[in-house]
C-alpha cells in the first residue's frame, strides 16, 4: 500500500465528507472541521481515557481469543479422533450470532470489563479456531516426516511446523475480525456503563445531541480499528515474510 | 549378474519378514527379507506407487512393521535414529524458514548451540555451493538450489546410513546429472551407506552398485543386480550402463507383469 494513495484516500475521503455536510445542511452532519476540533478539544479531557480502555478491552480479548483457541485448534487439527468429536459442536455453534448472548452474559459477569472481554474473545475464540483447526490438518504429511526424521519429538513439531505454518492463517483471522471486534466492542460499551468509546458516542455525546463530538467518538472508534488493522499487518508482514518473498 | 543377499548379522540394514499394510488385502510387504552391507549402494527400483517410499519410511523409524522386523546396525528400528539420515522427494523443506535455517534444523532440534550451528551450516552452504542464497526461504529457490538444502540439512548431522526418496525426480537433466554426481563425491567422503528409491531406471542404474527391483504390491521379494561399474561420472555415457539399464527394465518389467516362470529363473532376493 502506497503512501500517497493512502493520503489521496482520506483527502477524497474527507472532501466527500465536507460536500455531503454541505449539502445536508444540518447539526446531525457537521463538517470535518468542527469534528476535528471536538476531537482535539476532547483528547484534552475524556476522550483518550475511553479510547485506552476500549483498546485494552479489544487487545486483550484478541490475545485471549488468540492464547485458548490456537492450541486447541492445532489438537483438532492435528488428532482426527478429536476433530470427528468436536467438529460437529464447532459447526453448529460458530454461525450463532453470540452477541445476542450479550444480556446474558452481562448477567453473569456484570457490566464491567469482564462481560466486553468475555464477549469479543468469544466471538475471536471460533474465527481463530477454525482458521487454525484447517491450517494445522493442511500440513504435509511429507513435511512433518521429514522433521521427524531430524529427531523432532511431539512438542518440536509443534514448535517447528505446526504453529508457524499455522501463525499466517491466525494473523490473517484476526485482521479480518477486526471489524466484527470494534462492532462488538462499541454495542457492549453503548450501555450499562461508563468508560469506553462506545459509551463516549452513545451516552455522552448522542445522548445529549452533541453532534461533532459524537463524530469524533465515530472518528476515535475508527482510528482504533485502523491502528489494529495497521499493527496486525505489520505483523503479518514480518513474521510471514516467506508468503511472498521479495527477490 | 544377478546375486542373492540373505540376512546377514554383519550388516547395516537388515529387514526379516517384514508384513506391512493397514489390512491384509492392501498389504505392501509380506514376508519381505532384505540386507545391506556396510558401504554399500544400494537404488530400489519398481513402478510408482508400489511401496518403495514406505521402505524408506520403515528404515527411518517412520512406520513400524506390522510384523516382522527391521533392523539398522544391529539395532531394532523402534523409531528415527540419529544417525539415520532421510531425503525426500519434495525436499521437505520448512517453507517459513530460509536455506540457513532449514540446514540448521536438525541442529537445532538436537539442542546444539546457535554458534557452533551457524558454523556448521555456513560449512555446508559453502560445501554445497549454495552460501548466496542463505537467507533466502525455500520459495525463492531453484528446484535444484532446495535440493541442495535438503541434502546439507541431512548431511550436517553426520549420517552412516543416508536414505532418498527420489531426490532428484523434479529436476531438469543437467541439474540432476549434477546433484547425482554430488551425492556420489558426498557419500563416498564420508563412507556413508546408501538406499535410494526411484522409479527412473538410468538414476537406478547410475547411483546403484547394487539394485533391488521389486514389482507391485504385496512386495514380498525382488531381484537384486550387481552393477560394479556405477556411481563413476563417466558410467551413464558408456554401452555397459545402456545394457544396466536395459536389463533392469526387462527384469521391472517381468516383475510387474508377474510372470513367475522368468520370476523362478532368477535368483531373487530373501
Amino acid at each position: 500500500m502506497s503512501k500517497r494513495y493512502l493520503l489521496i484516500s482520506l483527502v477524497l475521503l474527507i472532501a466527500l465528507w465536507q460536500i455531503g455536510a454541505v449539502l445536508l445542511g444540518s447539526p446531525i452532519l457537521p463538517g470535518p472541521w468542527p469534528v476535528v476540533h471536538a476531537l482535539l478539544n476532547d483528547l484534552q479531557r475524556d476522550l483518550v481515557g475511553h479510547f485506552l480502555i476500549s483498546a485494552y478491552r479489544v487487545l486483550l480479548s484478541m490475545v485471549i481469543a488468540t492464547v485458548l483457541a490456537t492450541p486447541l485448534g492445532l489438537m483438532i487439527g492435528q488428532n482426527q479422533a478429536l476433530n470427528r468429536l468436536l467438529s460437529p459442536a464447532i459447526y453448529l455453534t460458530y454461525p450463532i450470532p453470540k452477541i445476542v448472548f450479550l444480556p446474558v452474559i452481562m448477567l453473569f459477569l456484570g457490566i464491567g470489563n469482564a462481560s466486553k472481554v468475555f464477549m469479543i474473545s468469544l466471538i475471536l475464540f471460533f474465527q481463530v479456531l477454525v482458521v487454525v483447526r484447517d491450517a494445522s490438518a493442511a500440513v504435509r504429511p511429507e513435511l512433518v516426516q521429514s522433521v521427524r526424521s531430524l529427531g523432532s519429538g511431539r512438542l518440536q513439531l509443534l514448535r517447528y511446523v505446526y504453529f508457524p505454518a499455522c501463525l499466517p492463517a491466525v494473523l490473517t483471522a484476526l485482521r479480518v475480525s477486526t471489524g466484527t471486534a470494534i462492532a462488538v466492542l462499541f454495542l457492549a460499551e453503548s450501555f450499562a456503563t461508563q468508560s469506553g468509546l462506545g459509551y463516549y458516542i452513545m451516552v455522552e455525546s448522542w445522548g445529549r445531541m452533541a453532534y461533532p463530538e459524537m463524530y469524533a467518538g465515530v472518528l476515535a472508534m475508527g482510528l482504533l480499528g485502523l491502528a489494529l488493522y495497521f499493527v496486525l499487518d505489520q505483523l503479518e508482514q514480518h513474521v510471514c515474510a516467506w508468503i511472498a518473498p521479495g527477490e | 549378474m544377478i546375486s542373492s543377499s540373505l540376512s546377514d548379522p554383519a550388516a547395516t540394514i537388515q529387514v526379516r519378514a517384514l508384513s506391512y499394510g493397514y489390512t491384509r488385502a492392501d498389504e505392501i510387504y509380506h514376508g519381505f527379507n532384505w540386507s545391506v552391507k556396510h558401504g554399500e549402494s544400494w537404488a530400489v527400483v519398481g513402478p510408482s506407487g508400489c511401496g518403495k517410499t514406505t521402505l524408506l519410511y520403515l528404515l527411518a523409524g517412520l512406520h513400524r512393521p506390522k510384523s516382522g522386523e527391521v533392523l539398522v546396525e544391529g539395532d531394532p528400528v523402534t523409531g528415527p535414529r540419529p544417525s539415520t539420515g532421510l531425503i525426500l522427494q519434495d525436499y521437505g523443506l520448512l517453507p517459513w524458514a530460509t536455506a540457513k535455517d532449514n540446514i540448521a534444523l536438525g541442529l537445532r532440534i538436537r539442542g546444539i548451540k546457535a554458534r557452533e550451528r551457524d558454523a556448521l551450516a555456513h560449512h555446508w552452504l559453502e560445501r554445497l555451493g549454495i552460501e548466496a542464497v542463505a537467507n533466502k526461504y525455500p520459495g525463492q529457490l531453484s528446484g535444484g538450489q532446495r535440493q541442495r538444502v535438503a541434502i546439507a540439512r541431512t548431511l550436517i548431522l553426520n549420517p552412516t546410513l543416508l536414505l532418498m526418496d527420489e531426490p532428484f525426480s523434479s529436476l531438469d537433466s543437467s541439474t540432476r546429472e549434477d546433484l547425482q554426481n554430488l551425492v556420489v563425491q558426498l557419500a563416498t567422503d564420508g563412507s556413508m551407506t546408501t538406499v535410494l528409491v526411484t522409479h527412473d531406471i538410468q538414476e537406478a542404474a547410475f547411483l546403484g552398485r547394487k539394485v533391488l527391483v521389486v514389482g507391485g504390491a504385496p512386495i514380498s521379494d525382488g531381484v537384486v543386480v550387481d552393477n560394479p561399474l556405477a556411481r563413476r561420472p563417466q558410467y551413464r555415457h558408456t554401452p555397459e550402463f545402456f545394457a544396466k539399464c536395459s536389463e533392469l527394465k526387462t527384469i521391472a518389467l517381468e516383475l510387474v507383469e508377474g510372470r513367475p516362470g522368468v520370476r523362478r529363473s532368477l535368483e531373487v532376493a530373501g
